[in-house]
């Protein structure tokens, strides 16, 4: 085989890193073309649109803080409350807490924008920057949730007995021990989830507020200057760049991975009554803010303007284009996650190109791959941007733009594998495809399957990427959603909203039962 | 390698057979029409239906927005697939024949239909539906003296009594636009320095919310397509007939220089494949049976002057429209966004 | 510091007993060592001193402070019984300064840090005070991890299998480190491991335990010279066992005979005899089957009419085919069948 003849000659590179590097490649050239594009097309200078990008950093910058903030109490909180105590309630919301994944914010926002403004049927207004950081914050912080559980369902029990045996109450030992030893889980999470508010449009655009992303549309919609545009999506990318850099760095020091020795649940710690009562309050309000409550508005509205066939379509189109981008991208995803591992330099560009990927708007990718192929058609490769192109183009923006999402479930499942078991495997043998196919891949399989469920809802939720790539006569379910709300038809935006919501919401269910198996005693 | 490729492989191979299974028929020309719209009104899908019937020619539609149009269109070139562009604001139609991506084309029954203002002089776009941009104001807090001109709401007497929507919509930059090119971009900027002065709350929502907002005493007057309003006339939703109990709408400047009017409109592209189809569409767009079919399902204003809009439009009686050229729109665009946002008004 | 009793303790887990009527104290100061093999009870004796489970029988006493019966449990944070865990189970989170200062939180920021560093400096690790236990090597954690226990200045500290997980070197030096420690510090310690060795060098008191149950406890020298059953003398060494009648005070194998004063004659006995307890010299009584090294010995296997032995001798004896074979005394048990 072609390794072993590489091998043979010396050769430090294996398939993975080829991989790896083809994986990059493929999530960065959008990117990339962003930002070549950015350069290439400044008519008239670096024109930024003078304060519009100061008021767009400080705006996301600020959102994310507000938001991600929330978002990351809301998660870390819950989650310690599902895991570590026993309160009425607790196994419902365990998986309950899942469900406002299955939402997009802009859906949320739409959703709350109707209940609540004049007009709705709430005193109490979620509109601004608040209303929008509130959004985001009950919309988000599954994110943080999910990750905080499967830290604290893992910790050791030696680490947490240790604690009270030198003195530490309860208390204590969360808040000195079990949080800590939280903490990266949480961060990670977090990130996630300030990714999501940095790229979102259409939730902050309802809202009026000046984000990057909406001066990236101002710019390009109202200034009629895509170059403007392609400049501070540029910024954007780079900011989250370092963002990611930053993050990766306050991690790296305190590794926690070897600490996890003994994982052998800790006993629930069971609450004494007014401490159950706010735990159930707390639980209850966020899944009531995050899901049930604009569900239920939705489910009202949609019910007062039914109409079938106008979603048929688009929900079969939904599926279809859900399902092939989701096992593309968790193919790439899986590729970044096996070599990222290897903690070489493939590995590591190509973790930052995915990530770099997910934390740019949709639109944003979308034109860099729209980019790349009138490049293409330019060069005579290509004839024009037909069906199957668009489709091409389409999937291979989802899989730039959301790869990162894939990653990381999978990255916990391949946790699960020790160096052991590869070396293992190494002795008696096999070489890497062999051993990615006979020992990685059914250990890690459970961690894909989630990683597909995740892919699934996040391309089904995905809106400004497929309104602009998408072929003729093909909506799908946020199309037609967004079609209608922007056109201030909320009453016919409801029913696409709603099957957005419930067909997200299958998978999303799956996928917590899983967490629920994990730890059961 | 191989187990990343054949999977990827397998996931293009689905795709584009579901792709090749839902959208049938090859590329442009023959009997088919392939348009990119910026308008999504279920009406329109009324027409190209009615459209097919008559030619045998059919209809296929993408729709998303103006500015995604573009850089489709941009993007693909010559290879393009789109054989007519319909937008809902003159100013994303001029943009669109800025970036060379239309044609123009030039039939006795187009100039005969569209008047001249509610065209490109050059032939390149067509309009052929007319929105107003109307005042919406509170009966029981103002007269409708008090907002007879869009000068009114830069008024003192306004002070915080004023909600508009964002001014990254194309239809408060088209507004905007006319004002500049009316009366030069000084008096634009004070009129919207003095506006932004007025405002109850930070510009957010769509038309609706911000009628919503008037009718909910959170504001005197705001400003927004007429056929929002008329919406909510015709619905029976007990909630909406309560809006328009409270209050009152005003076609502006009818003293002076008119109300600001602006089109939905459609023109060929530079690369049609099917370049006859596309202005058989046009012209089917401003024929009676389309003229007499949009007006009523969608409460515009015909583009045909002697054809009757529908009753509750008609009822309001004919109104004075802003005299100025179409194209003025669009190029003013730019400077209308920079104007919004020195004067904070985002 | 106290003294560490524990009276008919019983515990079970899933209906069946993991410990079984167990008695044993631990004196003020001293060190006692839990020997026995896996599933034995003696981790679940350590869980229930710390006050990390609730007993099913009996009580536990500190010093005169009853803190564990049936009905009532004083929680493991307000026991002041320090513990250090089979894997260590230091604070990821925390440098090795934080984690000895963990439970020191009732003194002032100063107070505390100055304790922590001293305490690292009895271990030798005072250079590591900064590092993390994912840096730190196994033998540099198991300090931390003993630093961190004595600190506080428990009444008692417990160990659960301190020295498993580490190479024999590495071993020997920490048990010695250990100890001097623990002597220094005059603490209560209970330490539990299922290797003789460990057990004989480091304790003052030896209990041994099988399958929740007490065999023996005693001081080591008592408990290795006189056994109160085979699995007692098992425990400590391999042996070897034959059953036989008792005929003139003694029981006959095939290897020697063996004094068995104490025994009604004609009676059926079992004898077990320790490997260290059996001299080859060169000469006729039984065959030489293998001989393998063993560390400072030489183990060698015997075999006379049919029954197999095994015999530590002097590493390098030279020894021919047959040897003769001579049972010492003082490591030869005859106990009723």
């Amino acid at each position: 085989m072609t390794r072993n003849a590489l091998a043979a000659r010396g050769a430090n590179i294996d398939g993975v890193a080829l991989v790896a590097a083809l994986a990059t490649i493929i999530c960065a050239a959008p990117a990339i073309a962003v930002i070549g594009l950015a350069l290439a097309r400044s008519d008239g200078g670096a024109d930024f649109g003078g304060d519009l990008l100061a008021n767009g950093a400080f705006g996301t910058g600020a959102l994310m803080a507000a938001g991600g903030l929330g978002a990351i109490v809301f998660g870390a909180a819950s989650a310690a409350l599902v895991s570590l105590c026993r309160f009425p309630g607790r196994g419902l919301f365990e998986w309950l807490l899942v469900v406002p994944l299955a939402a997009p914010s802009y859906i949320l926002a739409y959703a709350y924008a109707s209940l609540t403004w004049a007009g709705g049927v709430s005193p109490l207004r979620i509109e601004g920057f608040w209303g929008a950081a509130f959004i985001y914050a009950v919309g988000l912080y599954p994110y943080v949730y999910l990750a905080a559980r499967a830290a604290f369902v893992s910790q050791s029990l030696g680490a947490l007995e240790a604690a009270r045996t030198l003195g530490a109450k309860p208390g204590n030992v969360f808040w000195r021990v079990a949080l800590p030893m939280a903490r990266p889980a949480i961060a990670a999470g977090g990130a996630l989830a300030m990714m999501e508010i940095a790229a979102d449009y259409g939730a902050a655009h309802h809202f009026g507020l000046t984000t990057l992303s909406t001066a990236i549309f101002r710019a390009w919609y109202a200034h009629g200057a895509p170059s403007m545009a392609l400049q501070i999506s540029a910024v954007l990318l780079l900011g989250a760049l370092v963002f990611l850099i930053l993050e990766r760095r306050a991690r790296g020091r305190a590794s926690f991975a070897a600490a996890l020795t003994r994982a052998k649940p800790a006993p629930r710690y069971q609450l004494a009554a007014l401490p159950a009562l706010g735990a159930v309050a707390l639980c209850g309000g966020l899944v009531a803010s995050g899901a049930l409550l604009p569900l239920a508005w939705l489910l009202r509205l949609a019910l007062l303007h039914a109409n079938v066939e106008d979603v048929a379509g688009p929900f079969l189109n939904s599926m279809l284009l859900s399902g092939g981008g989701a096992l593309v991208t968790l193919a790439l995803a899986a590729a970044i996650a096996v070599a990222a591992r290897r903690a070489n330099a493939f590995g590591k560009a190509s973790l930052y190109a995915a990530a770099a990927g997910y934390a740019a708007p949709g639109a944003v990718i979308a034109m860099g791959a729209l980019a790349l192929f009138g490049l293409a058609r330019e060069a005579g490769w290509i004839g024009g941007l037909g069906p199957a192109l668009a489709v091409t183009a389409l999937i291979w923006t989802y899989a730039a733009r959301f790869a990162s999402a894939g990653v990381q479930p999978i990255d916990a499942g391949l946790t699960r594998l020790s160096k052991g078991l590869d070396a293992s495997a190494r002795t008696l043998g096999a070489g890497p495809w062999r051993r990615f196919a006979r020992v990685d891949l059914p250990i890690a399989a459970p961690s894909l399957a989630a990683a597909a469920l995740i892919l699934f809802v996040e391309i089904l939720k995905e809106l400004p990427a497929t309104l602009i790539l998408r072929p003729f006569n093909f909506d799908t379910l946020a199309v037609k959603a967004y079609s209608y709300a922007s056109d201030e038809r909320l009453l016919e935006a409801a029913a696409p909203a709603l099957l957005i919501f419930l067909v997200g919401l299958a998978p999303i269910l799956i996928l917590t039962r899983g967490i629920g198996q994990v730890g059961r005693r | 390698m191989s187990f990343s490729l054949s999977r990827r492989a397998f996931g293009l191979g689905v795709s584009a057979a579901a792709l090749a299974a839902c959208s049938p028929g090859g590329g442009g020309g023959g009997n088919v029409v392939n348009v990119y719209s910026a308008r999504h009104y279920d009406v329109d899908r009324t027409l190209y239906d009615s459209f097919e019937q008559a030619t045998g020619i059919a209809v296929r539609v993408l729709s998303a927005n103006a500015e995604q149009l573009l850089e489709r269109l941009r993007a693909e070139g010559e290879a393009t697939a789109a054989d007519l562009v319909i937008a809902a604001d003159a100013g994303n139609l001029w943009r669109i024949k800025d970036a060379g991506l239309l044609q123009n084309v030039t039939t006795p029954a187009l100039e005969a239909g569209v008047p001249a203002r509610l065209r490109d002089p050059e032939g390149a776009y067509w309009g052929f539906t007319k929105r107003a941009r109307v005042i919406i104001y509170r009966k029981d807090a103002v007269q409708p003296e008090e907002v007879a001109s869009y000068d009114n709401l830069a008024d003192a007497r306004f002070r915080g009594q004023i909600v508009m929507r964002s001014s990254t919509n194309t239809y408060q930059l088209s507004t905007l636009s006319s004002r500049i090119e009316r009366l030069g971009a000084e008096n634009a900027r004070a009129w919207a320095a003095a506006v932004r002065g007025n405002f109850a709350r930070d510009p957010q929502g769509s038309d609706t919310d911000q009628i919503k907002a008037v009718a909910a005493g959170e504001a005197q007057a705001t400003v927004c397509n007429h056929y929002y309003y008329f919406r909510l006339m015709r619905s029976e939703d007990p909630a909406d007939r309560e809006i328009v109990a409270k209050t009152g709408i005003i076609f502006p400047d009818q003293a002076g220089a008119g109300t600001h009017v602006n089109i939905s409109g459609g023109g060929v592209t530079t690369h049609a494949k099917n370049r006859d189809g596309a202005v058989q569409l046009l012209e089917y767009l401003v024929s009676d049976e389309a003229q007499t079919t949009i007006a009523p399902l969608n409460v515009e204003f015909p583009i045909r002057s002697e054809i009757a809009p529908a009753p509750d439009l008609a009822a309001i009686g004919a109104f004075k429209e802003e005299d100025i050229p179409l194209d003025a729109l669009g190029r003013h665009q730019a400077e209308a966004a920079r104007i919004f946002e020195e004067v904070g008004w985002l | 510091m106290s003294s560490v009793t524990l009276s008919n303790v019983k515990r079970a887990y899933d209906g069946a007993w993991a410990l079984n009527d167990v008695s044993l104290k631990a004196p003020d100061g001293q060190v006692l060592a839990l020997l026995g093999p896996s599933g034995s009870g003696k981790s679940t004796i350590l869980r229930l001193i710390a006050g990390l489970e609730p007993l099913d029988g009996g009580e536990i006493r500190l010093g005169d402070e009853t803190v564990s019966t049936p009905s009532h449990t004083l929680p493991a944070e307000a026991r002041r019984v320090g513990m250090v865990f089979q894997d260590f189970a230091l604070f990821p989170h925390l440098n090795a300064g934080a984690n000895v200062a963990f439970g020191l939180d009732k003194l002032g920021r100063a107070e505390r840090d100055a304790k922590a560093l001293q305490w690292l400096d009895r271990v030798g690790l005072k250079h590591r005070a900064g590092a993390f236990p994912h840096e730190l090597s196994g033998g540099e954690q198991q300090r931390v991890a003993l630093a961190r226990a004595l600190a506080p200045a428990p009444r008692a500290v417990l160990l659960d299998e301190p020295f498993s997980g580490l190479d024999p070197v590495l071993r020997a030096e920490l048990r010695d480190a250990t100890l001097a420690t623990l002597a220094e510090a005059r603490t209560t310690t209970l330490f539990v491991t299922h290797d003789a060795e460990d057990a004989l060098q480091v304790a003052d008191c030896l209990a041994i335990l099988k399958a929740g149950k007490l065999l023996q406890s005693g001081p080591p020298r008592e408990a290795y010279d006189r056994p109160a059953s085979i699995d007692a003398a098992a425990a400590l060494g391999t042996i070897n066992l034959h059953r036989g009648r008792v005929e003139n005070a003694a029981v006959t194998t095939p290897f020697g005979a063996v004094a068995a004063a104490h025994l009604a004659q004609g009676a059926s006995a079992d004898v077990a005899v320790r490997a260290e307890a059996l001299r080859l010299a060169p000469g006729e009584g039984a065959r030489v089957l293998s001989v393998r090294p063993h560390g400072a010995h030489d183990l060698v296997r015997i075999e006379a009419q049919g029954l197999v032995w095994r015999a530590l001798i002097p590493a390098r004896t030279a020894l021919g085919e047959t040897v003769s074979v001579e049972i010492q005394t003082a490591g030869a048990f005859t106990f009723s069948a």
